[in-house]
């Protein structure tokens, strides 16, 4: 049955959400392509300079920097949080007593804004007053606060760390509900024929979820790709440029130096960037594995 | 389940409006106290300082007398936190710190300001 | 087994516990070793945060994009969901469109969507706030599933009565889809609330600000470690987590729908 009479109202009633995503998706990226290729000027007509930004881009270090973090948190931090997340749902899953209650409170850094995240954590991780650095003290693993924040050599790893923080529940969440299709009748079977519960995890379960863990991992490219509010609150970049990120570089270079088409340059690059990762590891996985957003 | 949502809001929207209510019934700007000596006698002619306190910094003292019952008064006051003291004959009493609620609270000190004097 | 998961809530709720307890009594803040029990609670870096900036104001501007956001996100994702459940020739066209737009973060947009706006003459605006979040894939496919769970004998019954389809969506698709509703009011709300990146880009006046971005600018009034400061970073998160705690089962279920849809 095709309802082509109703055409016009099928338009209609198709335009409000596809015009937004027309004009906030798919625009920019067309838009970001031809801004790339000139030079921005705030009044008057821009310049055509061809490909000089991309020559810019790749002899500009911090550029490469921020891209090596990028990374840095997509091979880093992505599967430390999802091997977290999945041993968590392991747990969880489990018919043990309070899980409802763990699942609560693991999910509940989820849904606080970001801001708030980063400000939180870049005070518990201060060297002076910080109370990460007092139990570390207490304990006698170091004798004076670690700058996290400050320092070359921790910076970035704190930073991964507040988002894994915030973002294992997440994950958390997206495995469970991956655990809670594999027929309890298999692990049973396995339990009956004396497989051990690591056995019993790791021959069946995992491959049964095969298709939620690589849900997970798309999930992951994209947060490290995103990325921004945390970073920009709690170390705005620094030290130097020890936790500058794409996003956080491509923001900087448009709205504080003003390099419109500079930055619209590294959009390109960088959406390039994720769509090849995101359709690599789709093939990857042997299916279609939507990636869902959060709009942080 | 709408309805539970809108009885919430009502509630809201009532306090707000009560603690408004009350907050414009008290926005006097006044801060009052008494001044007794070390026995509990009230001390007239006393100088109380007033100093107000800003989230960065200690602002500089405006002073006042205190009557024949060892009363004062601080008027038009918009100030949130304070510091104040009072002196007389060289002697001076400690450092009374109160932070208020809203701006220009109509606020009386709740014990008197004690100068160590016999 | 359990010890672990009894570790990790700890690690989780220790720092929330730890900002609400400063908030309200500011003794770790200066006093070293910090205690782990309150002492002397009091309210008045509450007080401050409403004294010393303009809060409500900027609780006000939050409220009015979310508000925003949540109206018309109900409207065009309800829109096109029935717009969905009808059979046209280039209906997987449109679902691929959606699908994809997927794809596209936000953060790859930030700088057309400012010359854009700028353009429709939006920026510092309440509506130019709210407009990339007017419609969100994940909330159409949460109407579509509602939709199409709906028994196909009540609209066609209802189209021989001679119901418009307008009043179709309002009467019946809607009706009998308020977890639906539900679901993206929920889920509008949060992502507005906790919109950071684009009321950084678009907003220029101090009076415009939504709580994210005061919240960040606070740091330029005083000094970093302040109760104040967590004063104000609890009063942002606790109308988010209250919509959490209270509709937990909707909050996640929309969220796993967002995730699976592919």
């Amino acid at each position: 049955m095709n309802d082509r009479r109703r055409l016009p109202l099928i338009i209609l009633f198709l335009l409000p959400s596809v015009l937004v995503f027309v004009l906030y998706r798919w625009l920019p990226v067309i838009w970001n392509l031809f801004l790339s290729f000139q030079k921005w000027k705030p009044i008057g007509a821009n310049e055509w300079v061809g490909a000089s930004n991309y020559v810019t881009m790749f002899a500009d270090p911090v550029f490469w920097e921020s891209l090596q973090n990028t990374l840095v948190y997509f091979f880093v931090g992505t599967p430390v949080a999802i091997i977290l997340a999945l041993i968590l749902a392991l747990f969880v899953n489990e018919p043990i007593p309070g899980r409802n209650a763990y699942r609560t409170i693991i999910f509940l850094p989820y849904p606080i804004t970001p801001v708030a995240i980063g400000l939180i954590w870049k005070w518990l991780l201060n060297d002076r007053v910080g109370f990460v650095n007092y139990v570390l003290r207490s304990v006698g693993l170091i004798d004076e606060g670690i700058p996290f924040l400050q320092s070359f050599d921790f910076a970035l790893f704190s930073v991964i760390g507040t988002t894994i923080w915030q973002v294992l529940g997440y994950f958390m969440i997206l495995v469970l509900a991956g655990l809670q299709t594999v027929p309890t009748e298999l692990r049973d079977a396995a339990l009956i024929d004396g497989a051990g519960p690591l056995r019993r995890t790791w021959s069946i379960t995992l491959p049964l979820i095969r298709s939620t863990l690589f849900l997970c991992f798309i999930i992951g490219i994209i947060n490290s790709f995103t990325v921004f509010d945390m970073v920009y609150v709690m170390t705005g970049g620094g030290p130097g440029h020890a936790t500058e990120f794409l996003v956080t570089y491509i923001y900087r270079n448009a709205f504080e130096f003003n390099r419109l088409g500079y930055s619209a340059a590294m959009t390109v690059v960088m959406f390039l960037v994720l769509l090849t990762v995101t359709l690599v590891s789709n093939r990857f996985s042997g299916g279609e594995a939507g990636g869902a957003r959060h709009y942080e | 389940m709408v309805k539970r949502w809108l009885i919430g809001l009502g509630v809201l929207v009532v306090l707000v409006l009560g603690a408004w209510i009350y907050i414009k019934a008290n926005q006097t700007g006044e801060v009052r106290g008494l001044v007794v000596d070390g026995a509990g006698r009230p001390v007239a002619g006393a100088t109380v300082r007033l100093r107000e306190k800003t989230l960065n910094l200690i602002k500089q003292g405006i002073t006042t007398e205190t009557d024949a019952e060892g009363r004062f008064i601080f008027t038009d006051q918009a100030i949130i936190e304070f510091f104040i003291d009072a002196r007389t004959d060289g002697v001076v009493s400690e450092e009374y710190r109160y932070h208020l609620y809203f701006k220009e609270q109509d606020f009386e000190l709740p014990d008197p300001i004690v100068i160590p004097v016999e | 087994m359990q010890l672990l998961l009894l570790a990790v809530a700890v690690m989780i709720l220790l720092p929330l516990y730890w900002v609400l307890k400063t908030s309200l009594t500011g003794e770790n803040l200066f006093n070293y070793p910090p205690s782990l029990v309150p002492r002397d609670m009091h309210v008045f870096y509450f007080v401050d945060v409403f004294y010393w900036i303009p809060f409500a104001r900027f609780a006000l501007n939050s409220v009015i994009v979310s508000v925003i956001v949540v109206v018309t996100n109900i409207l065009f994702n309800s829109m096109a969901a029935m717009a969905l459940t009808y059979e046209f020739n280039f209906k997987p066209l449109v679902i691929g469109l959606y699908l994809s737009s997927m794809m596209i973060p936000f953060q790859t947009a930030i700088i057309p969507a400012f010359l854009l706006t700028r353009e429709l003459g939006l920026l510092n605006s309440h509506v130019g706030l709210a407009l990339p979040l007017m419609s969100t894939i994940v909330n159409i496919f949460v109407f579509k599933s509602s939709f199409d769970a709906i028994p196909r004998s009540i609209i066609d019954s209802a189209r021989i009565d001679g119901v418009s389809e307008w009043r179709l969506l309002d009467t019946i698709y809607l009706r009998l889809s308020s977890p639906a509703i539900a679901t993206n009011v929920i889920l509008a709300f949060v992502w507005s609330w906790n919109n950071f990146i684009w009321p950084l880009i678009i907003v220029r006046d101090e009076a415009m600000q939504t709580l994210p971005l005061a919240l960040s600018r606070f740091l330029s009034y005083f000094e970093d470690t302040s109760g104040q400061l967590y004063a104000f970073v609890v009063l942002v998160a606790i109308p988010v987590i209250a919509i959490f705690l209270l509709n937990q089962k909707r909050f996640i279920s929309g969220i796993l729908a967002g995730a699976m849809k592919g």
